[in-house]
């Protein structure tokens, strides 16, 4: 390992170290030492220099990728080396947010027709999505890297209705909705060829 | 956010994850000892599975003489240049037989005097066979490329997928409340609630690349062909070159030191280690090139790559290549890295290592909690409550499935290692190892209490791990590399300090646990 990489490394650890230590459920010091604001603002200028640093001896999105996963496993680990059994500072409660209006008497689930419909109805939509993606934007890009980018643009597209489609009330609402746009997107795919 | 709908979310979280949770669980811990795929496979090697080593310059002769002695090899044949992760070999290829689909390992190299040493040889390839638990968490059936697993894990990854989305949706109402949060002193409940938080949230954007690049790589053929028929119907969706009129004699082939320059004119940086020929005397003739980019966004674990023609060197297929793949062609490998973390070099490696282990308690915590949440509690002065059949199931499950993870690749591991001396059934005997090692615990979390086999099993796993460093070091002087063999006794002993720290700590805590547990 190169010094480039281990002062890096130690520089986002330090990143790491400052943000905990300013959030308001730290559990290492009775009261902060920082305020929230001036820890983020710490951090991030320390992760921009972690990022420099690793620039050196990595390419540029190579050294973000590489500061992205240390934060997450340091952030990951950090909050288990704790010195107190629960945040010290009581969070003021902002509530959850979670209100309970008149349908939440009637509201029904519909599980399997909000499953089985969005996992049909969005493969079809994520596949013409990310045709038309790759026909209106990648027209220069070599055909290989167009067909395996698209490819990959499908299951993005596809997972995210299936994990959405339980905040409907109505299923068929937005599933109609789906079936319409991706009808609307295969016939422009034909007209365009 | 409507009551209604964090409480599906809730639902949603709750059957996606203890559905997909154990054989993740599997899949994690096996895919960060694949950070080290190269390194074990020499590891399990001794002196005797190895032949000698030769100079850069003495491969084209080799890899000639390979093919003149045995055509069979131009079939599928690997070369490792000098440059290559440690290897066994300077040339391996495999031959199938036609009409069984059984395999024969064959490797060559040169003598002191140039000539030719060719044999069969039987290694146990152990990371490779980790490798095939990584990515079908051991399910049975099929073969390498098809594997029911790879199916199913595909698929257990889509419900991965919306389990991530879901916990996000339930964690955001009270997410200032509970980020970091870490509160011991509540109830257990709470502490692995606050344990699983922490291990998802901040490894989030991490969990939601390996779901998606894993849904890809298991259903990649269904998605090209869904594109094949609805957009791209008769026209191609690769450029193929069509073949040239050309002699594809042995003596034909390019040089090493002309590969070399032609990649290093389109990738500069680029480090040539490994050849994969496939075809050769073909039309359909190609070879792809591996080579170190450290610090790039590289297809492989290890390894940038480059297919080419192996008798022309024609540009071929350069997609791969990072500095000319473009944006489209960035955002492809980019899956590919983030998935095996080969951004970063051996830094990166142990970092991802630390983070699958890290998955692999995420879901560890999630089915403690999902057990722990539907604990039936006794009421004071009362008997203690009767559990539901599929608490008590699954709270077994758990500390079977998990410690027999640990057991079954450690065992696999010693098999690899003590077996491995030219045995030929060395590969049959790894994957008894680890079916062994992993039903034994499962078998044995429902013959005594949970506790009683989660102690016993981390107490068996630190055994069978002290034994892995006493077989390294017996063998530490016909063994292939002094570096690998401190590096697993080092991780070994890492482990094995914290699994004997977690059994003493669940033995002190056993007299405490509620008659009412589950546990218990």
């Amino acid at each position: 390992m190169n010094s480039a990489i281990l002062i890096g490394a130690l520089v986002c650890l330090l990143a790491n170290l400052v943000f905990y230590a300013g959030c308001p459920n730290q559990q290492w010091f009775k009261k902060s030492l920082l305020s929230f604001n001036t820890a983020l603002l710490i951090a991030l200028a320390l992760l921009v220099l972690s990022t420099a640093i690793f620039s050196l001896t990595f390419s540029l999105p190579a050294a973000i990728y590489t500061i992205i996963t240390l934060c997450m496993l340091l952030l990951g680990t950090l909050p288990f080396f704790t010195r107190y059994t629960a945040p010290l500072k009581s969070v003021r409660s902002r509530g959850t947010g979670l209100t309970r209006d008149e349908s939440y008497t009637t509201f029904k689930a519909h599980w399997w027709l909000k499953t089985i419909g969005a996992t049909l109805i969005s493969f079809p939509f994520a596949l013409f999505t990310s045709s038309l993606i790759s026909l209106l934007f990648l027209s220069n890009t070599p055909l290989d890297v167009k067909s395996q980018f698209l490819m990959w643009l499908i299951v993005p597209f596809w997972l995210t209705p299936i994990s959405l489609i339980f905040f409907a009330k109505k299923p068929w609402l937005p599933l109609a909705l789906l079936s319409l746009i991706t009808l609307f997107e295969f016939s422009v795919l034909q007209v365009l060829g | 956010m409507k009551l209604q709908n964090y409480k599906s979310y809730q639902q949603v979280h709750i059957w996606t994850g203890i559905i997909s949770g154990l054989l993740l669980f599997i899949c994690f811990v096996a895919g960060a000892l694949t950070m080290f795929k190269a390194p074990l496979n020499i590891w399990a090697m001794h002196e005797k599975n190895a032949l000698p080593a030769i100079e850069l310059n003495q491969y084209d002769s080799l890899i000639k003489t390979v093919l003149q002695t045995h055509p069979d090899a131009s079939k599928e044949m690997t070369v490792y240049l000098p440059s290559a992760q440690p290897n066994h070999a300077p040339v391996t290829w495999t031959i199938e037989d036609e009409a069984t689909h059984t395999h024969t390992f064959w490797h060559a190299s040169l003598d002191s005097s140039g000539e030719l040493v060719s044999e069969q040889t039987h290694i146990s390839a152990i990371g490779d066979f980790l490798d095939h638990i990584h990515r079908t968490a051991g399910i049975p059936g099929g073969d390498d490329h098809d594997a029911l697993g790879i199916f199913v894990m595909g698929f257990v990854s889509i419900l991965y997928f919306v389990a991530i989305v879901s916990g996000l949706v339930i964690f955001l109402p009270t997410w200032f409340k509970d980020l970091f949060s870490l509160r011991k002193k509540k109830n257990g409940k709470r502490f692995w609630v606050d344990f699983h938080n922490i291990l998802g949230i901040t490894a989030l954007p991490f969990h939601i690349i390996i779901a998606i690049t894993t849904v890809v790589f298991a259903y990649h053929d269904i998605l090209y062909g869904s594109m094949q028929q609805w957009v791209y119907k008769d026209s191609p969706m690769f450029n193929r070159p069509a073949p040239t009129e050309m002699n594809r004699g042995v003596d034909n082939l390019i040089s090493i030191a002309q590969l070399t320059k032609e990649i290093t004119d389109i990738e500069p940086e680029f480090e040539i280690a490994e050849l994969r020929f496939a075809g050769l005397g073909t039309p359909r003739a190609r070879v792809l090139v591996g080579g170190e980019l450290v610090g790039e966004i590289i297809r492989g674990p290890d390894y940038a790559f480059w297919v080419t023609d192996p008798y022309t060197a024609s540009s071929g297929y350069t997609a791969m290549l990072p500095s000319i793949s473009g944006v489209p062609g960035k955002v492809v490998n980019s899956f590919f890295t983030l998935h095996f973390g080969g951004f970063g070099g051996s830094f990166i490696h142990w970092v991802y290592f630390a983070m699958g282990l890290s998955g692999a308690l995420l879901f560890l915590t999630g089915n403690v909690v999902w057990v722990e949440s539907r604990r039936k509690k006794q009421i004071q002065n009362k008997a203690p409550a009767e559990q539901k059949r599929s608490v008590r199931i699954m709270a077994r499950l758990t500390v079977g499935v998990c410690a027999g993870t640990v057991v079954g690749i450690v065992l696999s591991l010693l098999a690899a290692k003590v077996f491995s001396i030219d045995n030929p059934n060395i590969r049959t005997y790894q994957l008894i190892a680890y079916y062994i090692g992993f039903f034994t615990p499962v078998l044995y979390s429902f013959i005594v209490t949970p506790i009683k086999a989660a102690i016993d099993s981390l107490y068996l796993s630190s055994l069978l791990l002290l034994a892995t460093i006493g077989i390294t070091l017996y063998f530490s002087s016909s063994s292939l590399s002094a570096s690998i063999d401190i590096g697993v006794c080092l991780v070994s002993a890492t482990i094995l300090l914290a699994l004997l720290t977690t059994a003493r700590h669940l033995q002190k805590r056993r007299s405490a646990i509620p008659i009412d547990s589950v546990w218990a």
